[in-house]
């Protein structure tokens, strides 16, 4: 990928497939003023429809779904100008936070025969009508990176164990940004899985900016940093952690939610089985960390996964145990406990009865989204490559299972951690 | 025609006039549902007299007084908490009510937005947009009565940018 001049500042970096784009694009049309009223492409006949004023044409396109809104750029040149506004990117993404929209999931995909990477949006949960499609993105070619967060439709890609650059990209718009190199990188210790970089991306609603942290664990300390978009370089931070983070549990897991991120963290000489965790807080727009300590429920089994969760919009933990050694042919319980409470009165765990008894076979799962009639969704990776999702119906108490198939009903290749995803036009280059 | 709406208690009654010189008797309190309406009401102009509407057409604002009357039934339901609008029979008189041909479902969007009616306003684009999703590019462009001004190259050109939006 090479540079290109005049981005050099703010080190957005096209490649040559994008830059290809953007000139085709820019020569079949051509870069009149904007005009503002509709009037211009409605053809004569009835008055009333030329009136259709600008903030009525926004108000009805900010109510529809970003699929939708990219075949309406084909309507007339109007319209195609009016959907790629920024006013309107701003309007429309302010609307998909308020009424969040049907569930999107969005995870790396690695083709079966040619191992090719790519993402892999699956969409029409809700209406039971699960499609995946695939989104090419360049640099996944060259690089071994990992979806790490999503945040507001925009992802995050960092390289596993290494402090390699992190990429930020709306897969939608096919913008990518390369975030500035870690001041820190110099002198460093090889990772394992277990201490390896953690990443959390988020976005600060005060400052309207997106904010990406990392830490890691080094000689018995946690140590990070933070960037913000638009920043050259990353700054440090503090973390109030004096015992522990040495092993931040079965799989990377974090939660961004109303403004916190949020990790799991054990303490020291904690190895396989759970013992004493606690959840490590980042408040994005301040800045700061606070640690949130709880009894947590007994270890029922020898094996277990934890994830964080949102329930509802409040924080929760899926819990996950195994009834034998090989996880792959016993069976699996989950349970879900929200975090109840408050930092002056102490936090604890309460169970949520309503998904109580989520148990399957043969698979162990991963994302749990609540859809609006409280069925919980989950994915399951079963022994070998198929990835299905499954629902479970908190009233009937059962789970359905259902294979993915993409639009070509291939079924669905191998896929990394899922995140929620909410596409938007969010343009990188206003995220400054 | 004339439209006398509910009781015979002593309320105000103004009148609307549309483009089409239709004449609508319309107690004061729904007439004040309009945001517009209000400011000219308030401002004691229009108290003896009729009020002009020449952008909104009779059969379109037979329709608004329909919804400004029942939404202000309802609210005295609840004795005007905000809680009316949620209610069950209201959102059912909502949906049924929007369930309309294009046409007017834009005149009504129109005129909700002139007469400043947000709840209208909101349902009306809610029930366009939601009808815009099912639709291809040729009938939204019916819809709006929109010419296309693209050449085929640079509709071919808009359509292989996002390919997977138009599966």
């Amino acid at each position: 990928m090479k540079k290109i001049e005049g981005f050099k500042d703010l080190g957005l970096q096209l490649t040559d497939h994008m830059r290809m784009r953007k000139r085709k694009r820019e020569k079949v049309f051509n870069s009149s003023k904007q005009r503002r009223m509709g009037s211009d492409c409605i053809n004569g006949g009835n008055t009333k429809l030329a009136d259709l004023h600008l903030d009525i044409i926004f108000n009805i396109f900010s109510r529809l779904p970003v699929d939708t809104l990219i075949r309406l750029r084909s309507v007339c040149k109007l319209w195609n100008k009016l959907i790629r506004d920024p006013e309107f990117i701003e309007l429309h993404l302010r609307r998909l936070i308020h009424i969040p929209p049907s569930p999107v999931i969005i995870a790396l995909a690695t083709g079966f025969l040619d191992r090719r990477r790519s993402l892999f949006l699956v969409d029409g949960i809700e209406e039971g009508d699960w499609r995946g499609r695939e989104i090419q993105v360049e640099y996944l070619l060259d690089n071994r990176l990992d979806l790490v967060g999503s945040c507001n439709g925009l992802v995050c890609m960092a390289p596993e164990q290494n402090f390699d650059s992190i990429f930020i990209c709306n897969p939608i718009t096919g913008e990518s940004l390369r975030l500035p190199e870690s001041n820190l990188a110099d002198g460093f210790i090889s990772f394992g899985p277990r201490t390896a970089p953690r990443i959390g991306f988020g976005y600060d609603h005060s400052a309207k900016k997106y904010k990406v942290i990392r830490f890691w664990y080094n000689e018995g300390k946690l140590a990070g940093e933070i960037i913000t978009l638009g920043e050259r370089s990353w700054r440090n931070l503090d973390i109030p952690v004096t015992n522990g983070g040495g092993w931040f549990g079965n799989y990377p897991t974090e939660l961004f939610l109303n403004g916190f991120l949020y990790w799991i963290i054990k303490r020291e000489g904690v190895e396989f089985r759970r013992g004493d965790e606690f959840i490590l807080a980042f408040d994005i727009c301040r800045e700061k960390f606070c640690i949130l300590d709880f009894p947590w429920p007994p270890l029922e089994t020898r094996y277990e996964l934890l994830q964080l969760i949102n329930i509802n919009g409040s924080f929760a933990i899926a819990i996950e145990n195994y009834g034998q050694s090989q996880m792959y042919f016993g069976v699996v319980i989950s349970k879900i406990w929200r975090l109840v409470g408050s930092k002056d009165m102490g936090f604890s765990l309460e169970q949520c009865s309503s998904y109580d008894d989520i148990s399957y076979h043969q698979a162990y799962g991963r994302l749990y989204v609540l859809l609006g009639d409280g069925t919980l969704l989950l994915k399951l990776r079963r022994w070998g490559r198929y990835v299905s999702f499954a629902s479970f119906h908190s009233k009937q108490k059962y789970l359905t299972r259902k294979i993915c198939f993409t639009h070509k009903n291939l079924s669905v290749p191998l896929m990394s951690e899922p995140f929620l995803f909410t596409p938007s036009f969010v343009s990188l280059s206003t995220t400054y | 025609m004339s439209m006398i709406s509910g009781d015979k208690s002593s309320t105000e009654i103004l009148s609307l006039k549309s483009s089409d010189n239709e004449i609508f008797e319309v107690k004061k309190e729904v007439v004040l549902e309009s945001i517009t309406l209000r400011g000219m009401v308030e401002e004691d102009e229009f108290s003896d007299t009729l009020i002009p509407l020449p952008n909104v057409e009779g059969k379109i604002l037979s329709k608004i007084i329909h919804y400004c009357q029942k939404h202000t039934e309802a609210r005295a339901k609840v004795n005007g908490s905000e809680g009316a609008a949620d209610s069950k029979e209201i959102k059912d008189f909502d949906s049924e009510f929007i369930n309309v041909d294009d046409k007017t479902l834009l005149g009504i969007i129109l005129a909700a937005n002139y007469l400043n009616i947000k709840d209208l306003l909101d349902l009306g684009c809610q029930k366009i947009a939601d009808n815009i999703k099912e639709k291809s590019v040729e009938d939204v462009r019916k819809t709006f009565n929109i010419k296309n001004d693209f050449t085929p190259e640079e509709e071919k050109a808009i359509r292989e940018e996002n390919l997977w939006a138009f599966d």
